[in-house]
């Protein structure tokens, strides 16, 4: 999938065996759109980010995911210079964001929720932001055509929440940005609302935009983000894609032929460090790779314990969030 | 400089709007006309009037080349007022509605941005200044035989003058509101502060202190537009009121430069 920089992502993505993007377009050919790096921001004693560290990759959609309060919104108002920083650094689109002005004409945003002048019609709004900007009027009617608005532009006191949302998506589109930022675009939206948003990130990327995109639900960003950085309490707790994400917690599920063998397993598991919990039907829960079962039968087998059932279970994408966020608490 | 006039000419797409125009041009029009026949049929040949502890109006002034102008600067606090309520609600509006954000990510520099507001401000104010001044003109026309008034003596060159000064004046009062709304971030909160100045405080302000009453901000504003007072000279009521622009501006746009935008 080449980016809209030119450069190869879908290689990386596809042979992905780093923890992380490296930090410039260098060492991997890998083209960055985002470098942020050690970002604090302190009000007075509160500190609402605390070293975040991220990257996003050019011409792909990364998923800014963490419950409320994490600091996705702050990050990204820091991003685009609505906010100071207390600490470290960040580049967008290779400019410091020290200097809004050098990087923003290529950067579109929505933050927060849609804000219009209710008195304007959607296409007088549009062309509003066009002025102050100093883009071609003709981009009005191709965002609204690409948002869906084109029959109801001469209208926005009547809008319902998923068409405010989708004119503030044609608002962040109107100068053809490079980076798209948007900050949770589908709260408050349907489910058939939030198809529509996704099919149109989805197309927006395969355009060779880059889309930043925040959500406190993983599940709306799961099957859209090409990589994800899930933040809580003002930290990174993750970054990587999707598929590595519910890949990395695993459980082994355990049953013996006699119950009373169970304490055998258990103490075989705390030998080696691996936390086992018992559930409902005498069955053993071990927090361990699945690797770990071809160990365990046989060490099983050499105490003359006889295994009834012995199979991997990984967990959900939603159990591996929860278990991000809930490890920071 | 191409970036504040595109700013100021979307800025002028908003306040432009037809409620708005009405504010801007039909309530000066309609005060400047109320506060002319008010004046002319108020002043006889041995009667003066100084509303509001203003300049006094007596028949010679009704009288003068430009006695027909007397009904606007008598009207000017009112309509002072109506540009501080319209400066401050076209800052504040964009932190209140959460605007200022779209506005920022397509004009990042935020002089540039609050420029070109008081750009369109400006041009605004002289909409105001001049419905004010054509129809407190033509009002002017209409009573004065009722009122005895002689309009001999009338010229209409001193409307453009007049037209100037009321416009700076008036600028004036839009700097203070504008100043006020970067403050306070608040169309509410910045329309009684503006309002609560420009009438109780200076005008209790102006009672006790009566030498200095002309070299508030609303007395400097006023002096301007009636082309100097008995305290102060047109010269140095635009060098007084300068001074409170300048410093309204500056510190507006040091303000709105350094605030970070969380709304």
């Amino acid at each position: 999938m080449p980016t809209k920089h030119g450069v190869p992502y879908g290689d990386w993505m596809i042979n992905n065996s780093l923890e992380r993007p490296p930090l410039g377009a260098d060492a991997t050919g890998v083209s960055v759109a985002i470098t942020v790096s050690g970002l604090v921001k302190r009000y007075g004693a509160r500190t609402v980010l605390d070293g975040v560290t991220f990257t996003v990759p050019s011409g792909a959609i990364t998923g800014f995911v963490g419950p409320n309060g994490a600091g996705k919104t702050t990050t990204i108002r820091t991003l685009l210079g609505f906010v100071d920083r207390s600490a470290g650094s960040a580049d967008v689109l290779g400019h410091s964001i020290d200097d809004p002005a050098s990087f923003l004409s290529h950067v579109g945003a929505l933050i927060d929720s849609p804000a219009f002048y209710p008195a304007l019609s959607a296409r007088q709004n549009l062309r509003l932001l066009a002025d102050v900007g100093g883009i071609a009027t003709a981009r009005i009617d191709v965002v609204l055509d690409i948002v869906g608005l084109t029959a109801r532009a001469d209208d926005a006191k009547r809008y319902s929440l998923g068409m405010r949302q989708r004119l503030g998506i044609a608002a962040a589109l109107l100068p053809d940005p490079t980076l798209l930022v948007l900050d949770e675009p589908t709260n408050g939206l349907d489910p058939v609302g939030i198809q529509e948003i996704r099919n149109l990130l989805r197309r927006l990327a395969d355009e060779g935009r880059t889309v930043l995109v925040s959500s406190h639900l993983l599940s709306e960003l799961e099957h859209v983000s090409d990589w994800l950085v899930v933040l809580d309490g003002g930290r990174v707790v993750y970054e990587g894609t999707v598929a590595a994400l519910s890949g990395g917690t695993h459980e082994l599920i355990v049953s013996t032929q006699h119950p009373d063998d169970l304490s055998v397993i258990e103490l075989l598991c705390a030998e080696r460090h691996f936390g086992a919990s018992r559930s409902t039907n005498h069955r053993l829960l071990i927090d361990a790779p699945a690797s770990f079962a071809v160990e365990l039968n046989r060490a099983a087998m050499d105490l003359g314990v006889v295994l009834a059932e012995l199979s991997p279970r990984q967990a959900s994408l939603e159990e591996s969030f929860l278990a991000l966020i809930g490890g920071t608490r | 400089m191409i970036g504040v006039l595109r700013g100021a000419r979307a800025e002028l797409r908003r306040l432009t709007r037809p409620s708005y125009l009405l504010s801007a041009i039909g309530l000066p029009a309609f005060f400047a006309a109320l506060v002319t026949v008010l004046t002319f049929n108020s002043v006889s040949s041995t009667t003066t009037i100084a509303p509001r502890g203003g300049p006094t109006v007596t028949m010679s002034d009704l009288t003068s080349s430009g006695g027909f102008l007397k009904g606007v600067e008598t009207s000017f606090t009112f309509l002072g007022l109506i540009v501080l309520v319209l400066a401050a609600m076209a800052v504040a509006t964009d932190y209140g509605q959460g605007t200022l954000r779209n506005l920022l990510v397509r004009q990042p520099t935020r002089w540039k941005l609050l420029s070109s507001k008081l750009l369109a401000l400006l041009a605004l104010v002289f909409l105001s200044a001049l419905a004010a001044t054509a129809t407190g003109s033509a009002v002017a026309r209409f009573v004065a035989s009722g009122a005895g008034v002689s309009t001999s003596a009338w010229q209409l060159s001193s409307a453009f003058g007049h037209l100037l000064g009321l416009t700076a004046g008036l600028f004036g009062w839009a700097a203070i509101g504008a100043l006020v709304a970067t403050v306070l971030r608040s169309v509410p909160a910045a329309i009684g502060v503006g309002v609560g100045w420009a009438l109780p405080v200076e005008g209790i302000l102006g009672s006790a202190w009566k030498a200095g009453k002309a070299w508030f901000p609303g007395g400097a504003f006023e002096a301007i537009a009636s082309g100097g007072s008995s305290t102060l000279t047109l010269s140095r009521a635009i060098i007084v009121a300068g001074i409170y622009v300048v410093v309204a501006i500056a510190a507006a746009q040091v303000l709105f430069a350094r605030r970070e935008i969380t709304a």
